[in-house]
């Protein structure tokens, strides 16, 4: 009897088991039917004279600004993908730079690259007139900066440091005002902070490269965390940039998965950029910008260009 | 558009299926975390990829076949980039569009040995057995802790130990053909640290110092460009002059191949001759080394000979001696410095260290060889960075020619003619004499020299030339008529129509061209008829030294003047031939007993003169009777104005035994002339034979005032005018001293077996004590 009832008790819970696995196939193959894609497609492309464009950023002017890293200067493009000109050259002095990554742009038109190489943020006008430098030191050590992007206001300049893994918030006249991070796994630390962006209400988005994950810090200082490590959907194997659009969703480009992600306001997954049924491929995707029509600016690095597609809106 | 569920049906169909049999991996999703830092890079472990029911944003693809060949994906050239992009770790250079990287993707060539251990190479190949980035490079190789080396190498790479670990045959140095690497640089250029190049411990040369694995925007992974040897210039800066040279074959020859068959566009302008690897020889040698000369000769000569490319700049059958050792010329040559054996001729020089080199062709520092390199810095057309035509040199060296200064000299061959002085010490003094062209008074034009300005090529090419010369000792003028090698070569100028037309020695000279007689060792050189030096006959090279016009002076300047006349003190004479004579009696010895005698008048009358009107003290003791050039007749090299007498020799005595003359207290009465006036007579070395106590040099003399067999006894039969006393062979005393038979320059003092006896028997005595009596020749019958 009792051997009858482990037997109906076996059954029942193969039985459930079998269902419970049949649920579990059916919601799986569901989640591996696709990939949520967004279709786009490239409109144009940005290659003249680029050697590891790094980033880009869309002057007031409506010029596309590219870190040409290769070549230690920065290209000047008109939306078409004409190139204008280009500005500063490789070296520690005034107006040049030495190994830039980043770039940003504050309302006023001035251009901030991070002078990765020298230590120091180099400030050009729209024209690339060298107008000033700023030092990135931090209790007396000089930090490498990777990405700088200034705030609406232009009174604050945010820059992350890839020696001390920390975000800094700088005045104009380049003192510290805050800082935040510091190597870690933690919720606040990073690994990396690579690229930034801010939001429209001020959260500072920072990719937390080696953490796989983007942290966005809103002004009272609470973070929050978009995506995760993995190759599924909604995660991160090796972020670079992120960019919003103008509705507060988050871009994220991948630069080993070759592709960029996008999350909703909440930080929910949306989806991927894709071409047909697959997600579009962007070789090497580092830094990205958005212009006033919805296009977005993928720098891909190992193709020495920055393709522009148009999103859905 | 955003895409929907796929309405592809089989895929879902497989994905259901599938998603029964993979329920366990769905429960072990969240453990990738676990394995996450091995999966940064060997991304493939994620177990996501080997669940069925979610679709990875990659497809699985453990080693995927990539540009280097089938590999783990996790050493991809993608995966290094995703983290060396800059945004974390920095190695962009790698990447850098056009950048060269260390060979990936081909097999080892067979210039290379990948080391084993126990039978596995230490360094792996891809599954295509071809190098990729995991041959070099593993996250697990060397240790994080250590700093010596980067990370991410299989061993440590201090002092390109890993390069050289394949790469061994590169690291032999230079007497293997290689660039010389653990040498120390005092200050590593800056600019190729910024060029990406390493050094090693203490900045000692590495392989990293001029290639780099990755990033290189040149061939053979080089920091800097080779197109113009900006590379090699960057350290060797000194030799980075010969940019824009004649020796730069880029503009000169731009057809020109090196050993190993390379343009100039292809090696760069220092390629042409030096090859960092593989090279021949010493210097790095990188063309075909001229055969059966010295190892620094051998170098210059492969282009420096007839058919060469530079054929139009050869060196003759008559150069400049090479590959022999600078202490020849005096010079002692250490780290330190120079010096000479001689004094320099001006005490502000500082004799500059040139290059010198061992048999091997190498550079050293202490002793060494001359070579081609020790007068030329074949990489600096001028030593004179303030030539007005350095720009044209810059500019067109093609139309440029050399000149003293220029010409690829370390110094400069002017007027001055530093860079010879410089081991020729005692010859530098040349300058500060009337042998230089400048102080020659009538000598004004190129013209009259006969050779390229003395500004431009200095006062040694008035008569020497390097390269290229007429003849021995580098002569670089038309030899004269003299015979003599020494000779012929004053005779260039001292002859009539000559430069020093009015210096010729004139038809009554001192003896040249000839042996010298048996018995004279003096300390001047002589010459054979091959111009060798090593003993032989007088010329005039034997006597005088031209480069010096002061002997007893080297740092003497009087003779850099137009309008100074030589005398006994100078004149270019080895020794003075003015007060003691030193000069003469280098071969005159017995004759040097007459100083400080009654017969050396600058004891007796130092203002007394001679025929051209020097005073004793002025022509020295010799010079008052002698003149060794322009004398009055052969005899004796008569200075002085003849007096009277019966024969010739007598006329040179009475030259001042005579009244009114400087002896004019010792005038012998003159002879009666009753003594026959020939005699006959053996020879002292005659009489020796049967008499060797009557050996006395009492001789007869002819005509010609040189002794004979049969001629006048006259005074030097009995006198010899260089010695005082035959008893004592020494100088006198340096007084005026009354003399009596024992001296009075008798070259006798026992009268046994004197040649009076001959004939006279013991009355000989008696006539040659009296011989200047009045009745000495008449009054006794046996002369009778």
């Amino acid at each position: 009897m009792r051997q009858q009832v482990q037997i109906k008790n076996k059954f029942v819970s193969a039985w459930r088991r079998g269902w419970l696995a049949l649920i579990c196939g059916v919601i799986s193959s569901l989640a591996c039917a696709e990939i949520p894609l967004a279709q786009v497609h490239t409109v144009v492309t940005l290659s003249e004279g680029l050697a590891l464009p790094s980033d880009v950023a869309i002057g007031s002017n409506g010029r596309v600004y590219v870190v040409d890293s290769g070549n230690h200067r920065i290209a000047v493009f008109e939306r078409n993908g004409k190139r204008i000109t280009t500005f500063a050259s490789r070296g520690n002095g005034p107006g040049q730079l030495r190994d830039p990554v980043g770039i940003g742009i504050d309302h006023a038109g001035l251009v901030y690259v991070a002078d990765k190489g020298n230590r120091r943020i180099q400030i050009f006008s729209a024209e690339g007139k060298f107008v000033r430098s700023l030092p990135v030191k931090v209790d007396g050590k000089d930090i490498a900066p990777i990405d700088v992007a200034i705030d609406a206001s232009g009174k604050t300049i945010y820059v992350t440091g890839n020696t001390n893994h920390k975000v800094m918030a700088f005045s104009p006249t380049g003192k510290l005002l805050s800082q935040w991070g510091g190597e870690g796994l933690m919720r606040g630390e990073f690994r990396y902070p690579a690229t930034i962006s801010i939001g429209k209400d001020g959260r500072v988005y920072v990719v937390d490269v080696l953490n796989t994950r983007v942290q966005a810090r809103d002004a009272r200082g609470q973070i929050f965390l978009i995506s995760e490590w993995g190759v599924l959907p909604g995660q991160l194997f090796r972020p670079k940039g992120v960019v919003l659009d103008h509705k507060g969703r988050v871009y994220i480009s991948d630069s080993y998965m070759d592709m960029v992600q996008v999350f909703n306001t909440d930080y929910s997954f949306a989806h991927v950029l894709g071409s047909g049924d697959k997600p579009h491929t962007f070789t090497s995707p580092a830094g990205m910008a958005i212009d006033n029509d919805n296009r977005l600016y993928v720098t891909e690095m190992l193709k020495n260009r920055v393709s522009v597609v148009e999103l859905p809106p | 558009m955003i895409n929907g569920v796929s309405s592809n049906a089989w895929r879902t169909a497989a994905s259901v299926l599938l998603g029964f049999c993979s329920m366990p991996v769905v429960f072990a999703v969240n453990d990738v975390a676990e394995n996450r830092e091995c999966a940064t890079c060997h991304i493939m472990w994620l177990k996501d990829f080997k669940r069925t029911d979610v679709t990875t944003l990659i497809p699985f693809d453990a080693k995927p076949v990539v540009d280097t060949g089938k590999q783990d994906v996790a050493s991809t050239e993608r995966m290094c980039f995703s983290c060396h992009d800059g945004f974390m770790l920095d190695s962009r250079q790698v990447w850098r569009s056009g950048a060269h990287g260390h060979p990936v993707g081909v097999k080892p060539s067979d210039k290379v040995r990948i080391p084993t251990s126990k039978g596995k190479t230490i360094f792996p190949l891809n599954e295509d057995g071809k190098l990729y980035c995991g041959t070099c490079h593993s996250a697990h190789g060397v240790d994080w802790k250590q700093e010596e080396s980067p990370v991410f190498l299989r061993v440590k790479n201090v002092d390109s130990s890993l390069c050289f670990a394949c790469h061994l045959d590169r690291s032999t140095g230079p007497a293997e053909g290689n660039h010389p690497v653990f040498k120390k640089l005092a200050n590593p250029p800056e600019v190729l640290r910024e060029h990406g190049s390493h050094f090693g411990r203490g900045g000692t040369v590495i392989c990293q110092s001029c290639h780099t694995p990755h990033g290189s925007t040149q061939t053979k992974l080089l920091v800097m460009s080779k197109e113009n040897s900006e590379l090699c210039g960057t350290c060797h800066a000194d030799k980075y002059r010969i940019r824009h040279t004649k020796h730069d074959m880029a503009v000169m020859a731009p057809e020109a191949h090196n050993s190993k068959n390379q343009t100039v566009t292809e090696s760069g302008p220092c390629g042409v001759c030096h090859l960092p690897h593989k090279a021949k020889g010493t210097a790095l040698w990188a063309r075909d080394l001229y055969p059966g000369v010295d190892p620094v000769s051998a170098r210059c000569l492969s282009c420096h000979n007839e058919e060469g490319l530079a054929k139009k700049k050869t060196v003759g059958k008559h150069s400049h001696p090479i590959n022999i050792a600078v202490s020849k010329a005096g010079i002692t040559a250490t780290r330190e410095g120079w010096t000479s054996q001689f004094p320099l001729p001006d005490a502000r020089t500082v004799l500059q260290r040139l290059p010198l080199y061992d048999d091997k062709g190498m550079r050293t520092d202490s002793g060494g060889k001359v070579g081609c390199a020790s007068c030329h810095d074949p990489h600096r057309w001028s030593a004179d960075d303030n030539r007005t035509d350095k720009e044209k040199a810059a500019t067109d060296p093609k139309e440029i020619e050399g000149d003293g200064h220029s010409s690829f000299l370390r110094l400069p061959f002017d007027a001055n003619s530093a860079l010879c002085a410089n081991c020729h010490v005692d010859k530098s003094a040349v300058q500060f004499s009337k042998h230089n062209a400048a102080f020659m008074p009538d000598v004004k034009s190129d013209a009259q020299t006969k050779t390229a300005s003395v500004e431009n090529k200095g006062v040694c090419a008035t008569c020497h030339m390097p390269h290229n010369a007429k003849g021995d000792f580098l002569w670089a003028r038309e030899r004269g008529a003299d015979t003599g090698e020494s000779g012929a070569l004053c005779t260039s100028c001292h002859r009539k129509d000559g430069l020093a037309d009015k210096k010729i020695i004139g038809s009554h000279s001192h003896p040249f061209n000839r042996q010298l007689a048996s018995g004279m060792q003096p300390h001047l050189p002589l010459f054979k008829k091959n111009g060798d030096g090593s003993g032989g006959q007088i010329e005039c090279a034997t006597c005088h030294d031209p480069h010096q016009w002061n002997p007893a002076d080297p740092q003497n300047h009087d003779g850099a003047n137009k309008s100074v006349e030589g005398d006994a003190s100078t004149s270019f004479l080895r020794r003075q031939a003015a007060g003691r004579a030193e000069l003469c009696v280098e071969c005159h010895r017995e004759q040097s007993r007459v100083r400080g005698t009654d017969h050396d008048l600058t004891v007796i009358a130092p203002q007394t003169k001679n025929a051209k009107g020097d005073t004793a003290l002025q022509s020295g003791v010799c010079g008052q009777c002698h003149n060794v050039h322009n004398a009055e007749g052969d005899l004796r090299l008569w200075a002085r104005q003849l007096g009277s007498g019966q024969d010739i020799d007598e006329k040179l005595c009475r030259s001042c035994h005579a009244d009114g003359q400087v002896a004019a207290a010792k005038v012998p009465p003159d002879r009666q002339g009753k003594h026959p006036g020939k005699v006959t007579a053996w020879s002292p070395e005659i009489r020796a034979r049967f008499n060797p106590k009557g050996a006395h040099g009492i001789r007869v003399y002819g005509p010609d005032g040189l002794p004979a067999k049969t001629g006048v006894i006259t005074c030097l039969s009995c006198h010899n005018p260089h010695q005082w006393s035959a008893k004592s062979e020494k100088e006198g005393t340096g007084k005026n001293t009354e003399g009596d038979v024992r001296s009075s320059f008798l070259r006798v003092s026992d009268t046994e077996s004197i040649l009076c006896a001959d004939c006279h028997g013991l009355d000989g005595l008696f006539r040659y004590k009296y011989f200047h009596g009045k009745s000495a020749h008449s009054d006794y019958p046996l002369f009778r």
